[in-house]
């Protein structure tokens, strides 16, 4: 038996089963189905968005989803293709990460898809950025995290998931708001900078509250702050950075984009799927079990997001690429 | 009690069953086949289980991961290619037992040892997975740094051939894994400007070319003499009483295994390897080693396996995958709804407990289909040997490019073939080279992660915390020892020169 | 003196301390911080290179009477298939390199190496990235082949 329809046969099934009253909207124009490239390994966090997001789509818009992985140099390898090779007739999207899927490019000359070439469909969710410390740490608010690196400069360590991923990011655009300097200690990922915090071998790891949030819940890290526009419901006490009058908002988000050029029918067919799907009270109970802040952003407010991120993200590297790379 | 009982009953339906033995025998066989992984055979297996309740999947997945570690073990022992960098420490012993007419003996011990270690992780995690979680998260760059320092400097005397050139060899390793960009600055690193290599050096395609391409270049030269003919692949279990001999050998294995695994970003290679180098200090038959002695293949097997079950603490009590290979199990939870964490042992612990009872059903069913496994080994290495090579070439070329999708590392994997074929011939000890890809980036990360925590100062490693700094006494202690002991060595040969009587004096 | 110097073994050892050299000079360029560890490295392997290109003039093992033999032609073809996958995708250069390793190992009965090169080469592909939906690199964007 082919695999790929045996594994569509299974997808469809499971769908079925999860969503019990069918209701049978419109069809989707352009093609009979959507192949999704996804830049990572089946099972990441692309993935875990696919597998939520698709079969539900897939009942509102009448169309298969087909996934196709094709990991490599951080998602590049697919996006490149996404950009360069696709057709666009609305038969191909991806899942598209930000700010990775800009920085990728902005600090490497050797790839060659800029932002331009893609059409933004809609971000489903963002996973904030989070200061997080051990729970023994001596830093009881962020303030206190604040005073330390003002007291001796270059000296309180601070955790990231490595050099060019957000939380690195994270760090360098609070340094260029608050005029402080961090000694910043990279990881392999999110995780490891998150155990070391723990284990308060760092002052701090800047992290992801889905990564930490249930070490956050049992008392084993304490979170400091949040780089987000408001209040997380999942952790009312924790106050942003905005409150505290530092203008720094990060996180990382996923979302689906298209190749640029698709017919205006598909394109905003996809759109209102995705709107569809944000008033889905299942899907939305669906996303909070598995951790994930939903954040739908639709449409020119995506493509918006992307222009944001990319001047922002631009104007970091340009400061600090000289201290980094040769 | 009630709870485990209902756990039970999530194992042991058909559906779980089924899935175990197919995964398990399928993770068996990618194993075996030299080039194609763990990673791979999850990559196959994931897409499949997304329309399946979450016991189901999780036995797929499980019996794939375990059947893939023990697999490896086989092709390793058969001709001399560990089929996964995970059972390359298996080669050490294994491939002479072979070439003593052993292969029966070798292949029993590696699958009892399998067994045994991946069983003993499973009731480590059921019973100490919060305490050896504690202990991991303690233990961070520093500690990790001392450790590996350790294992380093008992594996030098590894390779038996010439001392300095399985030396160049592991420099040779642990510079490869340096190509790309600095994990630690981002600064590219002997990319010579290319985009491809800033992503660096992977260790499958490197680990293909020196063993299994390599091979198939040795071979080559002795292609119609009865030397390149592939022995024929036999089992048989070790007796109670053998095991009872070694048992203490299996034991040490599958606890280094467990607690190496339990660390985060070691993996199942280094804790062969650390295992490894443990016998080598600590086993009463370590003179042996690396001569075709069980104790060697029983160290690398028991620790990988044990891996197993241990990487799955850091997984299910922090919700921090430790490797790769939990990261895309975790994946695969949080795709059914269960996200791993502090809360899910309380929250769902029918569900874990389920997982449990499948862990062990895995090894369970490891055991059993061991004998099926190898005969569809012994099928496979009867074709005429043209047939055989052709297919370990192709599944080296499919294996080294899986990985990541590219074919860059096709070219790795050639060149790294070429190379290895030449330093084979000039008398150069392989292993040291997959040992130095393997410990070497934890070595130079955590020293350097070391020295950003500690604010630069190296003298605070040493006192940096009680592991760090009972690690740092045995790594004195070993020195001192190996000075002692290479005193008296040269005063036992000065006094034998002395003597007319020829004796042929060991080297330590 | 000078047929020792062109013995295999003395010009391994030749050709990893010229590498092991080679490299260096790019590990002082670099960046200290990035290029500590690895001056360390390439240092040790100099040293030891160098004092096995030594021993291997001192031992001087006898030079075995060289044979012609088609296993460089083997491994140009092997490196020839690799650099090719990147352009070709990975069907094209697989079936001729599969096709030479069987001929080169004796399958040299026209059936045989058919359907070895065809079961091997194409069946192992169409496993792998049409069944199994590992995708491998592919010649053409839609990635049929």
């Amino acid at each position: 038996m082919h695999a790929k329809t045996l594994r569509r046969w299974l997808s469809i099934a499971a769908a079925a089963f999860a969503i019990s009253p069918l209701v049978q909207a419109a069809d989707y124009t352009a093609s009979d189905e959507i192949t999704v490239l996804q830049g990572f390994k089946p099972g990441g966090g692309s993935d875990t968005l696919a597998q939520l997001v698709q079969p539900r789509l897939s009942e509102i818009l009448g169309v298969d989803f087909v996934n196709e992985y094709m990991p490599g140099a951080t998602g590049a390898v697919a996006w490149t293709r996404l950009a360069k090779q696709s057709p666009n007739d609305g038969s191909v999207v991806s899942i598209t990460n930000t700010p990775m899927l800009m920085t990728n490019y902005i600090m490497n000359d050797a790839i060659s898809y800029t932002t331009d070439e893609l059409t933004p469909i809609a971000n489903v969710v963002t996973d904030p950025g989070i200061v997080v410390v051990n729970a023994d740490s001596p830093y009881q608010t962020i303030e206190d995290l604040f005073d330390a690196a003002r007291q001796n400069p270059g000296t309180v360590t601070i955790g990231n998931s490595g050099v060019g991923g957000d939380d690195f990011f994270t760090t360098i655009l609070l340094e260029q708001a608050t005029g402080l300097s961090f000694k910043k200690v990279p990881f392999q990922g999110d995780g490891p900078s998150a155990t070391a915090a723990m284990g308060g071998k760092i002052d701090a790891s800047f992290n992801n509250v889905g990564n930490v949030y249930g070490q956050v819940q049992s008392g084993n890290l304490r979170a400091l702050a949040v780089f987000a526009e408001e209040r997380l419901d999942s952790l009312p006490d924790v106050p942003t950075l905005k409150e505290k009058g530092i203008d720094v908002v990060a996180g990382s988000s996923r979302g689906y984009s298209a190749p640029a050029g698709i017919p205006d029918e598909a394109r905003q067919q996809l759109i209102e799927a995705f709107q569809t799907l944000a008033q889905d009270p299942d899907f939305q109970a669906e996303a909070k079990k598995r951790a994930m802040n939903l954040d739908i952003v639709t449409g020119d407010d995506y493509r918006a997001m992307f222009e944001r991120m990319e001047s922002q993200y631009r104007q970091v590297w340009d400061e600090v690429k000289d201290d980094v790379a040769q | 009690m009630d709870m485990i009982l209902a756990a039970m009953g999530d194992a042991f339906t058909w559906q779980a069953l089924l899935a175990i033995v197919i995964g398990t025998w399928a993770g068996i066989v990618i194993g075996g086949l030299p080039g194609l992984g763990s990673v791979v055979g999850l990559t196959i297996f994931l897409p499949f289980t997304f329309g399946m309740d979450v016991i189901t999947s999780m036995a797929l997945l499980i019996g794939v991961y375990c059947g893939s570690v023990y697999g490896g073990s086989i092709t390793a022992i058969l001709i001399n290619t560990p089929g996964t960098p995970q059972s390359a420490a298996t080669t050490f012993d294994g491939y002479p037992m072979t070439q003593q007419g052993r292969v029966d003996e070798a292949l029993g011990w590696a699958t009892f040892a399998s067994f045994f270690g991946g069983v003993l992780s499973c009731v480590l995690l059921i019973f100490c997975a919060p305490q050896l979680a504690k202990f991991a998260v303690n233990f961070g760059s520093i500690e990790v740094f001392a450790l590996v320092c350790l294992a380093m400097l008992c594996i030098v005397g590894i390779s038996r051939g010439s001392l300095l050139k399985g030396l160049v060899c592991g420099m040779m390793g642990f510079f490869f894994s340096m190509v790309g960009s600095d994990p630690i600055t981002g600064a590219d690193r002997f990319t010579f400007g290319s985009y491809a290599l800033s992503s660096g050096l992977d260790l499958i395609p490197v680990v293909v070319g020196a063993f299994a391409l390599s091979e198939v270049f040795i071979r080559f030269s002795a292609r119609d003499e009865e030397a390149a003919a592939i022995p024929e692949a036999r089992l048989r279990f070790p007796s109670l009483r053998e095991i009872g001999r070694r048992l203490i050998e299996l034991v040490r294995g599958s606890f280094i295994g467990s607690f190496v695994g339990a660390l985060p970003g070691t993996g199942a290679a280094a804790a062969a390897f650390i295992s490894y180098a443990s016998a080598q200090k600590l086993s009463p038959r370590r003179a042996n080693l690396g001569k075709g002695e069980p104790d060697g293949i029983i160290a690398s097997e028991s620790s990988n396996n044990a891996v197993t079950g241990s990487a799955f603490i850091p997984t299910l009590a922090l919700g921090i995958p430790g490797d790769v290979v939990t990261a895309m199990m975790m994946g695969a939870m949080v795709i059914h709804g269960i996200t791993p964490g502090v809360r899910l042992m309380v929250d769902q612990a029918q569900t874990v407990y389920a997982l449990f009872v499948v862990l062990i059903i895995v090894n369970v069913a490891m055991l059993i289909l061991s004998k099926p496994s190898i005969g569809l080994f012994r099928y496979l290495f009867k074709m005429p040997l043209g047939f055989v090579m052709g297919g370990i070439v192709m599944f080296s070329f499919i294996g080294a490019v899986s990985v990541r999708g590219n074919p860059l590392d096709l070219v790795v994997a050639a060149l790294t073939g070429i190379l290895a074929y030449v330093l084979r011939r000039g008398g150069y000890p392989l292993a040291p080279l997959v040992i130095g890809m393997v410990l070497g980036p934890a070595l130079e990360s955590s020293l350097r992660r070391g020295l950003l925590i500690s604010r630069g100062d190296f003298l605070s490693f040493f006192t940096h915390s009680g592991i760090a700094t009972t690690l740092f006494v045995l790594i004195g202690l070993f020195l001192i020892w190996t000075a002692v002991a290479g005193v008296l060595d040269w005063r036992s040969r000065m006094a034998a020169c002395r003597q007319p009587v020829p004796s042929s004096s060991s080297r330590a | 003196m000078f047929a020792s110097l062109i013995h295999p073994r003395v010009l391994t050892a030749l050709a990893l301390l010229l590498a092991g050299a080679g490299l260096s000079i790019t590990a002082w360029q670099g960046p200290d911080n990035a290029m500590l560890v690895p001056r360390i490295v390439l240092t040790i392997w100099c040293a030891v290179a160098l004092a096995i290109l030594i021993g291997e003039l001192i031992r001087r093992v006898p030079v075995k009477h060289a044979t012609l033999t088609p296993l460089p032609l083997l491994m140009a073809a092997v490196l020839v298939a690799a650099i090719a996958t990147a352009s070709l995708g990975f069907l094209i250069p697989a079936l001729p390199l599969v096709a030479l390793t069987l001929w080169l190992f004796r399958i040299q009965r026209p059936l045989p190496l058919l359907l070895g090169t065809i079961v091997i080469g194409g069946g192992l592909w169409f496993l792998f990235h049409h069944v199994l939906m590992i995708r491998l690199p592919a010649l053409l964007t839609n990635g049929v082949i």
